[in-house]
């Protein structure tokens, strides 16, 4: 995306933000007393961003959001320009495509006063990278969000996908993350990240189906939805099925709330000492960096 | 949507319980209700350094439990850094939540850092703890502990020694031992963290704070998303029939 357009896209969130900031003030009782630190009133800004060069979730996500934030919560969401790269990230290179633009995002996301970045993709891509990036700013990502909640609410999760080809590199952030042994299975339902909100009779069915295999017979006693787009289905299968189903879009939404609260009051924020060092500032300018 | 958060300090002196309330009242989320309890007063154990101590006040924490679920509490909060009972917190529990220290210091600790030390009092606790290290997948994660030679009941005697003591070991863990997040290892080191961590510049976790937020946390998903402890398996309650006949979880509760 060029400089401009990214700016324009950008104000126009902001403005959405600011209305969104307006209307809560009015509406909400809580607001009157949001978390006040010396008087100040602590708003947590938080960036969602859907590594994607495509908008077509931008309403969807946005809605999703703002629909459970919190009330000091100010959410953002941004995409990546449509028509320049990939619209999906099943493909590690595909990942790969995007990770430059979206370490220039998490940058200017810093610069332009968020607290946390969300970086909307269930391979949780770049996680790393962009806590070297972000100086001050939380960082965290779907799968690992999911998974601390779903290993605190139960004891042996499957994670249900789209393809069989997710699997390995989701399980290396199970392992990374230090969960493999609560993992019961994962479970494929054969769509694609376009395909989820196609069909919602049939993606739920598919979704249902797995789900209950993966509980009665791979003894799972909770359910993680494996992709960000796999959204607008964990309220009525939960129901359903009786057991947690924990939605990759707002259970990082959450985590980041949580993060960016214990920023706020206890400047607990990620450590900058050893694995999530920055690199050198001289360097990145010389290197002509983000 | 208020959140009502009981802490249990599962021992038997009301001590802390003003200074602890006092704290989670700056620190608490507008719309969260915090109460401080401990079981009743001694004789008993007014520390948990022994297993068998811990095996000593179960029923009475569990009745305890077993009682804020019915006064309407969204969580509670196992004050003790060896998380004693979660399992049986959780089985009895039908709709609050239950964290308890090292649960919710780990998960954030593991968030936040890559490699985790964590400062106790003696090495007599080492062995538990890490089986909790164990349990909550952060094994990978451990640097070390470090144990400072102070009682639950010493940290807060002398503060400039408790503090020199913590800082030396923490120091010590990130430059020998590779860490770059310390968790303070027992609710009774609270009062340190803060100006540690703005020495070492390295995140400090506080055993009594990370919890407390970490059940803000938990509430405020089960209030927007109806996420609580899955009921299906290992924290499936037992059959009222069962607890009826027996007894149980009646007498005793402290609140």
């Amino acid at each position: 995306m060029s400089l401009k357009a990214q700016k324009l896209k950008w104000t126009r969130h902001i403005k959405i933000a600011k209305n969104n900031l307006l209307a809560t003030s009015r509406d909400n009782p809580l607001c009157k007393d949001t978390i006040c630190l010396g008087g100040k009133i602590l708003k947590k800004k938080i960036l969602f961003i859907n590594p994607l060069h495509t908008e077509v979730f931008d309403e969807d996500y946005t809605q999703q959001l703002n629909r459970y934030k919190s009330p000091e919560t100010i959410v953002d969401l941004v995409s990546f320009k449509s028509g320049q790269g990939p619209i999906h990230l099943e493909y590690n290179c595909y990942e790969a495509m995007v990770i430059p633009e979206l370490l220039r995002t998490v940058k200017k996301a810093e610069e332009d006063g968020y607290d946390a970045v969300i970086i909307g993709c269930f391979y949780d891509p770049a996680i790393r990278a962009c806590r070297e990036v972000a100086e001050k700013m939380v960082i965290t990502a779907p799968a690992e969000a999911a998974l601390h909640i779903a290993t605190t609410l139960g004891e042996n999760f499957s994670v249900i996908v789209g393809r069989q080809k997710w699997i390995p590199e989701m399980k290396e952030n199970v392992h990374k993350y230090g969960f493999i042994h609560k993992l019961a299975s994962f479970k494929s339902i054969d769509l694609g990240v376009h395909d989820f909100q196609k069909d919602h009779e049939e993606t739920k069915n598919r979704i249902r189906e797995s789900a209950i295999e993966a509980i009665e017979k791979d003894g799972a006693d909770v359910i993680v939805l494996g992709c960000t787009a796999e959204f607008g289905f964990f309220d009525s299968l939960q129901d359903e099925l009786g057991v947690p189903v924990i939605d990759a879009t707002l259970s990082p939404l959450k985590y980041a709330e949580f993060l960016v609260e214990v920023k706020q009051k206890f400047s607990w924020t990620h450590s900058k000492k050893v694995g999530y060092q920055s690199p050198p500032k001289d360097e990145v300018e010389e290197f002509q960096l983000f | 949507m208020s959140k009502k958060i009981l802490w249990i300090n599962p021992v038997t002196t009301e001590l802390y319980n003003q200074t602890f309330k006092e704290e989670y009242e700056k620190v608490k989320q507008s719309d969260t209700i915090v109460d401080v309890v401990s079981l009743k007063p001694a004789p008993g154990p007014i520390h948990l350094e022994y297993n068998c101590y811990e095996g000593m006040i179960m029923p009475e924490l569990l009745e305890t439990i077993y009682k804020a679920e019915k006064d309407g509490y969204d969580a509670a909060i196992i004050g003790c850094f060896y998380d004693p009972l979660i399992r049986a917190a959780r089985e009895i529990s039908k709709k609050m939540v239950i964290t308890a220290p090292a649960e919710a210091s780990l998960n954030l600790a593991s968030t936040l850092g890559e490699s985790i030390s964590i400062i106790v009092g003696r090495d007599k606790w080492i062995p538990e703890m890490k089986e909790n290290v164990h349990k909550y997948g952060c094994i990978n994660k451990l640097a070390s502990f470090k144990s400072v030679n102070l009682g639950v009941t010493d940290f807060q005697k002398d503060h400039a020694e408790t503090e020199k003591r913590i800082k030396q070991a923490a120091r010590e863990a990130m430059e020998i031992d590779g860490a770059d997040v310390i968790i303070l290892g027992c609710t009774m080191e609270f009062g340190f963290f803060n100006v540690i961590q703005r020495e070492l510049e390295i995140p400090i976790i506080d055993a009594s704070l990370a919890p407390f937020k970490y059940a803000e946390y938990l509430v405020e998903m089960k209030q927007k998303f109806n996420w609580s402890h899955s009921k299906r398996i290992g924290y499936q309650s037992p059959p009222d029939k069962e607890i009826h006949e027996w007894g149980l979880f009646k007498q005793k509760a402290s609140l």
